[in-house]
């Protein structure tokens, strides 16, 4: 009788679970496979599943439109944003980590509440202040920008995997005479290095996925992949098919990281939350 | 446990170190194991404090961004004539609504699916995979995906509305659909988040502790609300923390489909900024607005800030 | 297992510095590479009049003077949004944009565009349509040359009116005969009449126009409101009248026209109206004169070579008034090329370019002279025998008439707050008398600050 009640809980279960995973990932596929369809096959009912492929849309995207710029921008502000998260991030995260008081404490309540601020509310002085320092029109600004943005939460994070490092193994560094900051790139870096790549990882999310910031910041070289998509859409018409391949486009590499960095992420996002 | 020893050691050692005096060498250590802090504080100094304060005192001018010699000192005008429009007071409405109605029916359904998770099943992995897809998503994708999906005439959703009998609706202009339309595709977005941070925690629940209770013959309904519940709290608290705080930003999402309408009724407080600063150009105004939104989001916070420090002050 | 975690990760992170260093060595030859020659950056409207610019007349003139112009197409609002904040910040990355006219009070009266009168002749500004130059100016200064034109027209399909057999049902089901209304009641009875019914298997709704909320609904009221003598503003713009007799008139009609068109109407952007034309759902339509041509392609469009056109109708006794749209080329003042910018601009507004865009599908030309070239007004549609460019005669009357939007600095925040309220009334949230009270009272508001 138990096994019986258990069989019918688990197949409840799995029965849930198909359809939830069904629910998340639907729309998802939709955005996919529109990006494959013509014009007339996306907005007719009867080619909605069964359709012959195109690459008409991927092919306008790349080579018909700025868009491949705009992709470039995107990688090249992102990449050097993290870059520069993490230095910056982990160079305030680890003596919070190892020297911790009721200053450093005070500090970190600061630091994290950046993070509760809106963007919107950031975004006019933001522009006021790039604009004395003439840096409006570049892709610094942007990076600058994100970097900003993304700290709160790389110190948050960072300095939960620093403080993971086992004591014992600092203090022997330290007796062997090694400075703070051998003891850090040599020993505490390579050891929190899953935790370092989780929040890089994350960072590398949040400001790929930025609109607001590249919107209004962004200038006439300078617009990134999620500006770029919004381009495809004008008053004369919206070219949804064109759309959605350029969404796939510009979600593909968040996917592929998520992917083969599933762990890291998970890491990330419960780090600090679940111990 | 052993991690919490060393912790106290060091604490310890600390206190030696600023006991034993205050010898220039010690003190110039003491400060070399700080400097690494500084680029990283300096970037932060300059990209809030300046601004903030930039921003305050510009709320208190009226400056139309396309009207540079009309530029003067107004005082409090702009919040009073904030305070008594009454399209302040309905996006703030319209906001914390939103911010309600998602962040309790996610974490209500994050916890529902991560108790279905919890154990292994046939593609456990496979299925968590694709459930995370959608908080990967950029947000202004998912908006554009949620106006093509939810288009009144094309869209997919109407084609399976009306297969199922339920008819075609206009699900992101109508009067009485556009708001939920919204929430609900905040919804498939963020679930996921909250999904992925209890699941972890569940799992993370000491497995003796399940066994021992269950041999008592606890029901599976008291496992789950007096076991998992109180050890999860600490988890729990962080990550509707985390989507409360984020979901007063909402913006890519209403830029892509309904922009603030029908009419009003999908008109949050980022929006109304955005409107105000961008569309009107009125950057007094829009910064007056921006101070009251950030007094708004560190007052509903705030409640679980402090919740939040209590926890991480008793788990060090 | 450290070991490896370890060297895994070197090779990642030498990877990554890798690729940006690279990055950063294109993104530096690129700038050194773009100070060559001089390149001037404009943004345009994603409209045919921008892409035409972007694709066929941008290269042409980089291949003429070796003068590179970077186009960008970007949204109406967006535009608006850029040249708001790049203005305020004397931002010099863009040196030309494209206007919608109605933006040329805002940024003339802060001092943001160059003064082109020494880029026209005189011959030159005689051969421009008159409202076009007049929107284009502004403290006395032309600001920005005109580039397509498109007053909002009556549109009506050829092959309902004119069968005889609809054309004998009408008469027996109304009593008038059905042809292009001259009045707002008459054209109303005709939508009426057709709205719900079908013909040769598609169902056909009343009318369609930009109702969305947003400068579209704006839009397509003010020729409703013009043609029912309304004044939206006094003379000195400091006094909103929405609730004057009529234009309450004016309002009303809207609205109850509003309800003959095809569902999801309150959303309706220029594309819905441009779809829902092609596809034949409706009868008749207020659009902007120049997207005809999108009706006339074969591939997108069931209803090829079968709309005509007619002026706004009138209401009330008044005679029907186009609202009148146009865009315009600016320069601005803080472009480091004024020069070349200039040149530019002069050049894709010359008599051969005016028509050449308008042939190429851009927008309806800004040139008296260009309406009455051969090669426009003889063109034929492909394998028929109707003229691809009918539409001109009736533009040209309609522009004797055609009044354009309320020309002051506040218009694009007036149309917004506008907007909304027309926007309440459309989807009936608000009657006509509380929605015009409503936006009286807002507008004034903003007046006032």
């Amino acid at each position: 009788m138990n096994n019986k009640k258990l069989r019918s809980v688990d197949l409840l279960r799995l029965l849930l679970g198909v359809i939830a995973t069904l629910f998340f990932i639907f729309p998802v596929i939709w955005m996919v496979m529109t990006g494959f369809k013509t014009g007339n096959q996306a907005f007719s009912n009867s080619s909605s599943f069964i359709f012959e492929p195109t690459l008409d849309n991927f092919h306008k995207v790349f080579f018909e439109s700025n868009f491949k710029s705009a992709l470039f921008t995107s990688f090249q502000t992102v990449s050097i944003s993290v870059v520069f998260t993490i230095l910056l991030a982990s160079g305030i995260a680890y003596p919070m980590a190892r020297f911790p008081s009721k200053r450093m404490d005070k500090l970190a309540s600061w630091i994290i509440s950046l993070r509760i601020v809106p963007p919107i509310v950031t975004i006019i002085p933001l522009f006021l202040l790039l604009k004395n320092v003439k840096l409006t029109g570049s892709m610094w600004s942007l990076v600058l920008v994100y970097t900003f943005m993304n700290i709160p939460l790389a110190v948050w994070l960072l300095r939960g995997f620093f403080k993971e490092v086992p004591r014992e193994i600092e203090e022997a560094a330290e007796l062997d005479g090694l400075d703070n900051k051998r003891i850090f790139f040599r020993i505490v870096l390579p050891i929190s290095a899953p935790g370092v790549v989780a929040t890089a990882l994350l960072s590398f999310v949040f400001a790929w996925n930025d609109f607001l910031f590249a919107n209004i910041l962004s200038g006439a070289t300078t617009r990134t992949a999620t500006v770029g998509l919004t381009e495809f859409v004008t008053p004369v018409g919206t070219a949804w098919t064109t759309i959605m391949a350029a969404g796939t486009i510009v979600v593909i590499p968040v996917w592929i990281a998520a992917l083969f960095a599933q762990k890291y992420l998970v890491r990330g996002l419960t780090m600090g939350s679940v111990k | 446990m052993k991690t919490l020893q060393i912790e106290s050691s060091v604490a310890n050692g600390n206190s030696l170190n600023r006991a034993e005096g205050s010898s220039r060498a010690r003190k110039n250590l003491h400060l070399q194991r700080y400097t690494s802090m500084m680029p990283g504080i300096l970037l932060l100094l300059a990209l809030s404090i300046f601004p903030s304060i930039y921003a305050l005192v510009v709320s208190f001018q009226r400056w139309i961004l396309t009207d540079p010699k009309g530029r003067k000192f107004i005082g409090f005008e702009n919040y009073q004539d904030l305070l008594g429009n009454p399209a302040f007071w309905h996006s703030l409405r319209v906001t914390l609504t939103f911010v309600l109605l998602t962040v309790v029916i996610e974490s209500i359904l994050a916890y529902v699916l991560a108790l279905i998770f919890f154990r292994p099943m046939p593609f456990h992995r496979i299925m968590r995979t694709l459930i995370l897809v959608p908080m990967l998503t950029a947000p202004i994708v998912v908006g554009m995906l949620a106006r093509f999906m939810f288009d009144s005439q094309f869209g997919i959703i109407n084609t399976f509305s009306e297969s199922l009998g339920l008819g075609r609706h206009d699900y992101l202009s109508g009067l009485n659909s556009a708001f939920l339309t919204i929430v609900i595709v905040d919804i498939w977005q963020w679930t996921p988040f909250l999904f992925l941070i209890f699941l972890a925690a569940m799992q993370s629940v000491p497995e003796e502790l399940i066994e021992a209770v269950k041999l008592d013959g606890a029901s599976r309904i008291h496992i789950i609300t007096h076991i998992f519940i109180p050890l999860m709290k600490y988890p729990i608290i962080v990550g509707i923390t985390l989507r409360l705080i984020d979901s007063f930003r909402v913006y890519d999402l209403i830029y892509a489909t309904t922009r603030g309408g029908p009419i009003n009724l999908t008109s949050t407080m980022s929006w109304s900024i955005y409107e105000s600063g961008f569309k009107i150009l009125n950057v007094g105004v829009a910064s007056a607005y921006s101070a009251v939104f950030l007094v708004t989001v560190l007052l509903v916070s705030g409640v679980f800030l402090k919740k939040l420090s209590k926890e991480i002050d008793f788990t060090r | 297992m450290e070991k490896n975690t370890i060297r895994r990760h070197r090779k990642g992170l030498g990877g990554v510095a890798a690729v940006i260093a690279l990055c950063t060595a294109i993104s530096t030859a690129n700038l050194t590479q773009a100070n060559a020659a001089t390149t001037l950056n404009a943004i345009f409207l994603p409209a045919t009049w921008g892409t035409v610019v972007k694709d066929t007349l941008a290269p042409e003139y980089e291949k003429l003077t070796g003068v590179k112009v970077n186009v960008q197409l970007i949204g109406r609002d967006e535009i608006y949004q850029k040249m708001g904040t790049l203005f305020a910040a004397e931002d010099a990355s863009y040196d030309i944009f494209n206007l919608d006219y109605n933006w040329i009070p805002e940024f003339g009266r802060a001092g943001y565009l160059v003064p082109l009168d020494d880029v026209l002749s005189a011959d030159d500004k005689k051969d421009f349509l008159p409202k076009a130059l007049a929107v284009g100016t502004y403290g006395k200064k032309l600001l920005g040359i005109p580039q397509t034109i498109h007053p909002a027209l009556l549109w009506y399909r050829s092959d309902l009116y004119n069968d005889s057999k609809i054309k004998a049902q009408f008469k027996k089901d109304t009593g008038a005969t059905l042809v292009a209304p001259k009045t707002m009641k008459a054209w109303e009875q005709q939508a009426a009449w057709f709205n719900g019914k079908t013909f040769n298997g598609t169902k056909v709704y009343g009318w369609a126009a930009q109702a969305a909320k947003g400068y579209g609904n704006v839009h397509t009221w003010l020729s409703f409101a013009y043609s029912y003598g309304c004044e939206p503003l006094n003379a000195k713009f400091t006094k909103s009248q929405l609730s004057t007799a009529k234009c309450l008139n004016a309002t009303k009609q809207w609205a109850k026209m509003m309800k003959l068109m095809p569902p999801g109407a309150n959303d309706f952007t220029y594309d819905s109206v441009t779809q829902a034309a092609q596809q034949g759902t409706i009868a008749t339509a207020i659009q902007w004169s120049w997207g005809a041509f999108a009706t006339d392609i074969p591939d997108a469009s069931k209803t090829v070579g079968k709309w005509s056109f007619a002026e706004i109708p009138g209401g009330d006794g008044a005679k029907g008034v186009s609202h009148l749209a146009q865009w315009i080329i600016s320069v601005s003042k803080f472009s480091k090329n004024q020069a070349e910018a200039k040149k530019f601009v002069a050049w894709l507004e010359t008599k051969s370019n005016d028509v050449k865009q308008a042939s190429l599908g851009g927008g309806d030309p800004v040139r008296i002279s260009s309406y009455s070239n051969k090669t426009l007004t003889g063109e034929k549609l492909a394998g028929t025998d109707v003229d691809r460019f009918r539409r001109y005669p009736i533009v040209l009357k309609a522009m004797e008439s055609a009044r354009p939007r309320p020309f002051f600095p506040g218009e694009e925040a007036w149309e917004t707050l506008l907007s909304t309220q027309l926007s309440a009334i459309s989807s009936g949230q608000k009657n006509v008398t509380q929605g015009s009270k409503a936006a009286d009272s807002a507008i004034n508001k903003f007046l006032k600050g």
